[in-house]
């Protein structure tokens, strides 16, 4: 027996399995050899070393990390990331401005059990008058139910987390913005599927934006109480390179807050799909309890949570816990102009559901009232509940269409 | 849709490279924080993973440059756990308080005699009690079989006799 033999026992994992005889063979070379004594030692100290379990989260996390921007973020480039319609002012991390439209969804009925697809058009940009596409008459008009009894549990899907694209190096270079409109499924569990460019201003945004659309997740849409898929959702994102003209400021101390706002971002997100995936896999209780932990650490007043809460009681199925979660949420966007992207269909949904017309009624109302005369909102959303409205006799003249 | 393909190529080998990053740093964090960034090495050779027979030895193959490397990019793994687990190291089949305190005080010693080895031998050693074989061990390390044995052994001599020495010494001695 030499040390060769004691290291090769050793290296080929042997040790635990050894005959007597082997054994008493090296045994007797231990007591003599100080190094290989001291090598076998070391060896089963290390054996016992106790491995804690996999963190049940790790996957999801070291997937998140996997698909951050990996190259250093571009100066002074503004980033309003949109997480569940909520803007996150004051953003510099990234280098893309992300223009996010709202993505129609029709309002089914319950009774209509298949669904029709979305409407084609993007509706409302959050930055400008909204301006209706050519194919926005063909928007599905609801499709004639307007019985009382009828109760309308459909909410259009939100978007929920959303990772900004990397901004092509070269058009980045040469200051170059673009556009991408694109159109996805949204799974029934939230994910992004079938991205594909309807039209680009330049090619070279359509890789980052399919790259990145595909990592978005969505609450997916409920209808009849289930969550289902949604077919054809359209949006456009939107690169605007930085700006030359910006005042001189401490560089540092950006890229320090930058740098801050990311973390948090990211850790966010991060928490966010832990409730996600618990929903995916309908456990409520655990969405429910991870929300719960999120208001803790980043508090109770993110409209990005409530939101989701307001989600979460509609799937329990838990509808006045879900009106008082959505009028918190509404409550909790900073301005009038932010409160555009709140969840005001599913709360007038929600309000039609419990029969409280008036309050349905008011909800439009109140949404109408954020935007100027003439200008156009999420029409192709709520016409059909408007209809629905106006067939009980309930109407209002800033509902009605010019 | 590279995102679902990717986690379907990683998710197999989760368990191992955890075990395997835990050995090597010591503690849940680091461990953690190999492990994502891996994951980010991984991605960005999403080409590469896909086409390998042997994904496990190609991701450990990364686990041990990072750690060998020094985990040089953490700053960039800002994704934590939060809460719930962060703190529950200990599985619930614990043994009692006693067996725990003796069991933890060995741990203690070992994973400090092991801080006192260079980057290298501790990568080899932590890799190799996972149940890696020769073979997989030097398509890991691209060292050659018999330089790699040869540092294994040295390896574990030093182990070996810093635990030894840490042995001897009074584990607790009353400070005055």
């Amino acid at each position: 027996m030499s040390c060769n033999d004691i290291a090769s026992v050793l290296d080929t994992h042997r040790a635990a399995r050894l005959a007597p005889a082997e054994r008493a063979k090296i045994d007797l070379h231990l007591a003599a050899c100080a190094d290989c004594s001291a090598a076998w030692h070391a060896h089963s100290e290390l054996l016992a070393l106790r491995v804690p379990p996999v963190p049940s989260t790790l996957l999801e996390r070291a997937l998140l990390a996997s698909r951050l921007p990996q190259s250093a973020p571009a100066r002074r480039a503004r980033v309003p990331l949109v997480v569940g319609g909520a803007l996150l002012a004051g953003a510099a991390a990234a280098a893309v401005t992300m223009s996010v439209l709202r993505e129609p969804a029709p309002i089914v009925s319950a009774q209509a059990g298949e669904q029709t697809a979305a409407p084609a058009a993007p509706v409302a940009a959050d930055d400008e008058p909204a301006t209706l596409g050519d194919d926005a008459g063909s928007a599905p008009q609801g499709d004639g139910v307007t019985s009382v009894e009828l109760v309308e549990t459909a909410l259009s899907i939100a978007p929920l987390v959303r990772r900004p694209p990397d901004y092509p190096p070269d058009a980045l270079k040469q200051r170059l913005g673009g556009d991408v409109q694109l159109t996805f499924d949204v799974t029934a569990a939230g994910f992004v599927e079938n991205v594909s460019v309807v039209k680009s201003s330049d090619a070279q945004f359509e890789a980052p934006a399919v790259r990145a659309l595909s990592t978005w997740r969505y609450l997916p849409r409920i209808v009849a109480g289930k969550r289902v898929a949604s077919t054809g959702i359209h949006t456009i994102i939107r690169w605007e390179p930085p700006s030359d003209n910006e005042p001189p400021v401490d560089q540092r101390l950006e890229d320090a807050k930058a740098e801050a706002y990311l973390r948090e971002f990211v850790a966010f997100s991060s928490d966010l799909e832990i409730a996600l995936n618990r929903l995916s896999a309908d456990d409520l209780r655990g969405a429910e309890l991870q929300l719960d932990q999120m208001q803790a650490i980043y508090g109770a007043g993110r409209p990005d949570l409530l939101g989701f809460y307001g989600y979460l009681f509609t799937v329990q199925g838990n509808y006045d816990r879900a009106i008082d979660a959505y009028e918190k949420t509404i409550a909790a966007f900073p301005t009038p102009r932010h409160q555009r992207s709140a969840p005001w269909i599913p709360l007038a949904n929600l309000y039609f559901a419990r029969h409280q017309y008036d309050a349905a009624l008011d909800t439009l109302v109140r949404q109408r009232a954020l935007y100027e005369t003439g200008q156009i909102n999420n029409e192709g959303e709520n016409k059909a509940l408007i209809a629905k409205l106006r067939a009980l006799g309930l109407t209002h003249p800033s509902l009605e269409a010019p | 849709m590279a995102h679902p393909e990717f986690r379907e190529l990683v998710a197999p080998h989760l368990t191992a490279l955890f075990r395997s990053a835990y050995r090597l740093t010591g503690n849940r964090h680091d461990a953690e924080d190999v492990v994502q960034e891996v994951c980010v090495r991984a991605y960005t050779h999403l080409a590469t993973l896909r086409t390998l027979e042997q994904p496990k030895t190609w991701l450990l193959k990364i686990a041990y440059r990072v750690f060998v490397d020094g985990l040089r990019r953490r700053t960039r793994s800002p994704v934590r756990a939060t809460g719930e687990e962060l703190d529950s190291t200990r599985s619930s089949d614990e043994p009692t308080p006693e067996e725990s305190a003796e069991a933890e005080l060995a741990e203690r010693r070992l994973l400090g005699a092991l801080a006192k080895l260079d980057r290298g031998q501790r990568a080899l050693l932590a890799l190799q009690v996972e149940g890696y074989t020769v073979a997989e061990l030097t398509a890991m390390t691209d060292l050659s079989a018999d330089v790699l044995k040869a540092r294994l052994y040295r390896a574990r001599v030093r182990l070996g006799k810093l635990l030894a020495a840490d042995g001897k010494a009074p584990t607790f001695a009353l400070v005055k």
